[in-house]
């Protein structure tokens, strides 16, 4: 019993005593960074996080994709439809307002495009894709994609392309319009295009689905341009309908997006031939 | 419970020390503390000392300015501790306070729309015009560099978190990439060329600028420059913040109503707002521009 008391005093005496040494040696360091600034030991950490980030920044990127990977030459399809599970909203006339102009290219009001539902229910613009990347390197089409401000709309509304494709952006009316295109993986822009045949080139380097396109002069010309790192995807057209070819055989994640209903995924399994009929069902928003 | 006790003592017997091991048991734990004690004194004294000797240092040698301490000083109330502009005074802003790293900076002076540290530094100098963003003129260039950097660092973090964010819907995300595309995304593009000098205005070049406003500016500015285009109802900014057209006829500008300044503006555009870039235009319709939008605030002739 004695001893042990001994031992017990002796240890808890010790261990405080270690403790202080440990304590009292941190407690300099401490007020050191307090005196310093208040804030540094919470600003600091970011700045080092970031600045460790970047270093990381692999050079490998630069290096062209390994050569033996070829396209994969795929003999499957993906075919299909997008169905509105609703009664069809009513389409709306485009009110150009003050902008007499703009109706030269329309021998009838145009339409808005934002939720076109077609008489079997099939929506129109949407897009369907295989969702991220394809083994196989694809190069993109050599001939530019054209979207074209004609009318006081975007034309086509939605535009997919292909990374690194040429994307001409045209102006055809003869009034001024901009080109505003926010997105995040690929450099945002805002260019004047204020007469008739005036245009501007751009390319996409990174896949990015969903690029709003805009003109700020007309509040209703909207679009999308969809940039795609392979060429399985399609838009669909007034029936709803898709297809997809060359698909390379195995299981896919097939992806539907529509710019009011949001998007859906289903997984696709495809063997070499074999034509495939998938369907996806949007609920009304 | 009395067995046990009549047990005891001849348990523990043939374990009774000597005296001389009895005092060498007691005595290690107190050696051991009166070492450990003494030595945390002496750690901490000698720290002391090393303190002082180091803060006359800084005396001596003022330390570079400390960005994240001027920030939280200078900025934080408005652009949040984080730049997210999530500060106390955040909320009663109009404009409200650039969120860095998900918001684009509005002033450059690049072909690509993004700021180069010269253009921040100058931003935090100046002040933006028309807005909350007040001119810390009151800084040294030194200060402003260190505030710059700071800011950097929170606009690289919270592109960095927008991009992977962004990548992850994508599906696949590498932190290589992501980390390449944050830096693709912060560089400078090539210096637009201003000219140092503009020819003085005269009523030829103010009338050839009146016919190019006409064509490139009026439909967002107004007939006559006041901010009132037929199309501006609707007008919003990459954050969905609703934003007019500046009225020209006041002569505040954002970016400054020097020619060399208003020329930039119109070659670069603002970033994240309505306000394209007009890169078709030539340089001599750009400075007749430049005039004809000053003269809209100039004062009256007597």
């Amino acid at each position: 019993m004695k001893r042990s008391t001994v031992w017990g005093v002796a240890a808890l005496t010790a261990a405080a005593g270690l403790l202080a040494a440990v304590g009292c040696g941190d407690q300099p360091a401490a007020d050191t960074s307090k005196s310093a600034s208040a804030t540094q030991t919470q600003q600091t950490p970011p700045t080092e996080k970031s600045a460790a980030v970047t270093p990381a920044t692999p050079p490998k990127t630069t290096t062209a994709p390994p050569v033996d990977v070829k396209p994969a030459a795929g003999t499957a399809s993906i075919v299909g439809k997008v169905v509105y599970n609703g009664e069809p909203p009513k389409r709306k006339p485009i009110n150009f307002g003050p902008e007499k102009k703009c109706h030269e290219h329309h021998s009838s009001p145009p339409m808005e495009e934002t939720l076109v539902v077609g008489a079997d229910r099939g929506i129109q613009w949407t897009l369907v894709r295989i969702a991220g990347k394809v083994a196989g390197n694809y190069p993109p089409s050599a001939k530019p994609a054209v979207l074209d401000q004609k009318g006081c709309v975007f034309s086509p509304h939605i535009l997919p392309v292909m990374t690194g494709q040429e994307v001409e952006i045209r102006n055809s009316d003869p009034v001024l319009h901009n080109v505003r295109l926010e997105a995040t993986l690929n450099p945002p822009f805002n260019r004047n295009l204020p007469k008739p045949g005036d245009a501007m080139t751009v390319k996409f380097t990174a896949a990015e689905v969903g690029l709003k396109i805009k003109c700020d002069v007309h509040f209703w010309m909207g679009g999308y341009i969809h940039v795609l790192p392979h060429p399985f995807f399609g838009v669909t057209g007034e029936d709803g309908a898709f297809t997809i070819d060359k698909v390379p055989p195995g299981t896919h994640k097939l992806e539907a997006w529509h710019e009011k209903l949001g998007k859906q995924t289903q997984e696709v399994t495809v063997k070499d031939g074999e034509v495939k009929t998938v369907e996806f069902v949007f609920q009304p928003k | 419970m009395t067995a046990k006790l009549e047990h005891e003592p001849v348990a523990t017997a043939p374990r009774r020390l000597g005296a001389g091991k009895k005092a060498v048991l007691v005595a290690t734990p107190i050696v051991l503390s009166i070492l450990a004690w003494g030595g945390a004194y002496l750690h901490y004294t000698s720290a002391r000392a090393a303190e002082t000797r180091r803060s006359a240092a800084a005396a001596a040698h003022p330390a570079a300015p400390d960005g994240a301490k001027l920030y939280a000083q200078n900025c934080a109330a408005c652009h949040g501790a984080r730049g997210d502009a999530k500060g106390l005074m955040s909320p009663l802003l109009d404009p409200p306070a650039r969120r860095f790293g998900e918001e684009r900076f509005r002033l450059a002076s690049t072909s690509n729309g993004v700021p180069t540290d010269e253009d921040l530094a100058a931003v935090v100098k100046s002040g933006i015009p028309g807005t909350a963003m007040p001119a810390f003129a009151q800084l040294t260039d030194d200060e402003r560099t260190a505030l710059v950097g700071h800011v950097r660092g929170l606009t690289r973090e919270a592109l960095f978190a927008r991009i992977f964010r962004k990548a992850e819907e994508e599906g696949g995300v590498d932190p290589g990439e992501v980390a390449e595309a944050v830096e693709n995304m912060l560089r400078p593009g090539a210096p637009v060329e201003v000219p140092s000098q503009f020819a003085t205005a005269t009523p030829e070049s103010v009338a050839h600028g009146r016919q190019l406003y006409t064509q490139n500016c009026a439909s967002c500015h107004g007939p006559e420059g006041r901010g009132d285009g037929p199309q501006v109802k609707d007008l919003k900014n990459e954050n969905g913040w609703p934003t007019r057209p500046r009225d020209l006829s006041r002569g505040v500008f954002k970016g400054g109503g020097d020619p060399g300044r208003l020329y930039a503006r119109i070659v670069i555009g603002m970033p994240g707002t309505p306000m394209p870039a007009s890169t078709s235009l030539k340089p001599e319709e750009i400075s007749d521009l430049v005039h004809y939008v000053r003269s809209l605030s100039a004062p009256a002739a007597p």
